[in-house]
């Protein structure tokens, strides 16, 4: 499965404000629950719960918070940068810079697995963290997410 | 994580404080500018002069982007206030709150599935009067625990001198005992926690954690050489909202209970509400009255008055005048070491247990409770061991756990494990470790899961 084929760009934003790891989840889930129609709250919950049993901050500057919510139709992907960089509890105690929000129905199979997986497979690659960092707007940030996503 | 606190009470300190020491973000709010002062002088916490029910208070507090409120004030009108802002202000902030009125105990779930949505309601007197209700039906026990909804009993004794016990070794229990043994936990010995091993000695004195199934603790107890004593007569002095709450329950017991109270009106009121028990209206620590009401055949005699002085000497008179068992409330935590001192076994704090409570919600991973042993050195905490978790999958013994930290027991479904260094953790097995307090955050990243778990 692409990434591409479930980025919305309504749901990428190049430039979080929040500076703490609640209020990027919040940021986050802002554009998302449009497009789900879901209560903000019970997103927000459902991953600050998920933060709780163990942070989603891989390192490297990267976050993948995510999680799963019954009244989904299909799966959401979500992408935020952080120019300043956040404390999202990482494993390597840095500041998180690259967000990717995953939220998928409560019943779904392997695919979230699957895309996670992905997710972190091109984050792997530098050169594109590099690219996504400098990216000023959307439209960029899709292009540069989407070229990278073709490669494999 | 952050958390704020609205109260900087014993309970809202002591919290703090040990939240503080585990690195976490912690903002105390009080009204009280001798409060404030205890706050800043001893533990490194932003502190805010002012009403924790007010928005703009809780909004200079961070209230946004806090994880968790504390609402544990001593008015319960005032945390209820607090939650309802912050509700309004940050839904997704989990809310805990003090409320002690047992005219609320109906509505705890109201308040949570309806504004404010409170999560936890956490009521200290209905912990405090559980805790008085366990020690009385064990056999010389000082501490109790429970998990697993009661199935399993963590139980804290001191070993007498003529016990068989005394100077035996770890390895040497089980041969020693008739039917099953316990599995020994932890020793406080001159006030030290000692995770004892197999070559380690018992010692008289000590005082021993055993971990045990619910229908096998009065066996264990009796490997110690504690034996059940039926309980006839109870006395309670002190007719608060605990010894109201108390005297209801044994009420229903049918065990012969006397209460004693100072206040007439409270007496009046007392004696309306409840069926069998005797309220009598007088001085819990005058020798006469005590005298009157044959102290000598008291099995639990029990301090319960909102002064603690009078409590400690209420129950050492009681004592010496031989009730068999004496049972103490106390709230000021520099009190606790001294009291094994002066004879004072059995002692029961209310705020103890709001702290207990309130822990639980704090850890990290999924832990369903966590309960701190006397003198607060170390916790057992209950968690489920979730897939990805390190904990999961392969033998304790190559599961690198801190120093100063065991698995005491397994619960898969219906059944109990006590596990060896062979046994394997499934994945929603249900864990129960002790843990020293340094141990705790290195338990809780075992406890942590992985990328992958959704």
């Amino acid at each position: 499965m692409k990434i591409i084929d479930v980025l919305n760009k309504e749901t990428i934003l190049p430039d979080l404000k929040a500076h703490d790891k609640k209020g990027v989840l919040e940021e986050l889930v802002t554009p998302v629950i449009h497009i789900a129609g879901v209560n903000k709250k019970d997103l927000v919950r459902v991953l600050v719960e998920r933060e709780r049993l163990g942070s989603t901050g891989i390192g490297g500057g990267i976050g993948i918070p995510h999680g799963k919510l019954k009244d989904l139709e299909s799966l959401i992907l979500g992408f935020g940068l952080s120019r300043e960089g956040v404390d999202f509890e990482s494993m390597d105690g840095r500041p998180t810079h690259i967000f990717f929000l995953l939220m998928t129905p409560e019943n779904s199979t392997g695919l979230h697995l699957k895309l996670l997986a992905r997710i972190s497979k091109i984050l792997k690659n530098n050169l594109f963290k590099e690219k996504l960092l400098n990216a000023t707007d959307s439209d960029e940030i899709f292009n540069i997410i989407k070229e990278e996503d073709e490669e494999f | 994580m952050k958390v704020i606190i609205v109260g900087a009470g014993e309970v809202g300190f002591h919290i703090a404080s040990r939240l503080a020491l585990e690195g976490k973000d912690v903002v105390v709010i009080d009204k009280n500018h001798d409060a404030i002062r205890r706050v800043t002088d001893n533990i490194d916490a932003q502190v805010i002069n002012g009403s924790g029910s007010s928005p703009i208070v809780l909004e200079e507090a961070g209230i946004k982007n806090a994880d968790i409120l504390l609402a544990v004030t001593n008015s319960d009108e005032i945390n209820l206030v607090a939650c309802l802002v912050a509700n309004i202000i940050s839904p997704s902030t989990k809310k805990l709150a003090r409320i002690r009125d047992a005219d609320f105990d109906k509505y705890h779930d109201t308040f949570r599935n309806h504004a404010p949505h409170i999560d936890t309601v956490i009521n200290p007197e209905i912990e405090v009067v559980k805790t008085i209700e366990r020690l009385m039906t064990m056999p010389g026990a000082v501490d109790v625990g429970e998990f697993a909804d009661g199935r399993i009993k963590f139980v804290g004794i001191h070993l007498d001198e003529k016990a068989r016990l005394a100077g035996a070794r770890l390895s040497d229990v089980s041969a020693m005992s008739e039917k099953q043994s316990p599995l020994i936990a932890a020793v406080i010995r001159d006030d030290k926690l000692i995770i004892p091993r197999g070559n380690d000695r018992l010692m008289a004195g000590d005082l021993v954690y055993f971990v045990s199934e619910e229908d096998k603790v009065l066996d264990a107890l009796a490997v110690f050489d504690k034996h059940a004593e039926p309980i006839r007569r109870v006395l309670i002095v002190g007719a608060g909202r605990i010894g109201f709450r108390l005297a209801s329950l044994l009420d229903e017991k049918s065990i012969h209970t006397k209460i004693i109270e100072k206040n007439p009106d409270r007496c009046a009121q007392l004696a309306e509400r409840l069926n069998k028990v005797v309220v009598l209206h007088g001085d819990g620590s005058d020798q006469e009255l005590l005298n009157e009401e044959n102290i000598q055949d008291i099995d639990v005699f029990i301090a319960l008055t909102k002064n603690e002085e009078t409590n400690i000497l209420a129950s050492l008179l009681a004592r010496q005048m031989g009730a068999r068992k004496t049972i103490t409330k106390i709230s000021k935590f520099s009190y606790f070491s001294l009291m094994s001192k002066i004879g004072i076994e059995q002692v029961v704090s209310p705020r103890l247990s709001a702290i207990n409570s309130i822990l639980q919600h704090i850890r990290r991973g999924k832990v369903l409770s966590s309960i701190s042993i006397k003198g607060e050195e170390a916790e057992f905490m209950e968690a489920v061991a979730l897939e990805t978790s390190d904990i999961v999958g392969k033998p304790l013994k190559r599961i690198s756990f801190p120093e100063g930290s065991l698995v005491t027991g397994i619960m898969r479904k219906k059944n109990i494990i006590i596990p060896s260094g062979d046994s394997v953790i499934e994945p929603e097995d249900r864990i129960i470790i002790f843990a020293r307090r340094q141990a705790i955050s290195k338990i809780e990243k075992i406890l942590m899961v992985k990328l992958e778990y959704f």
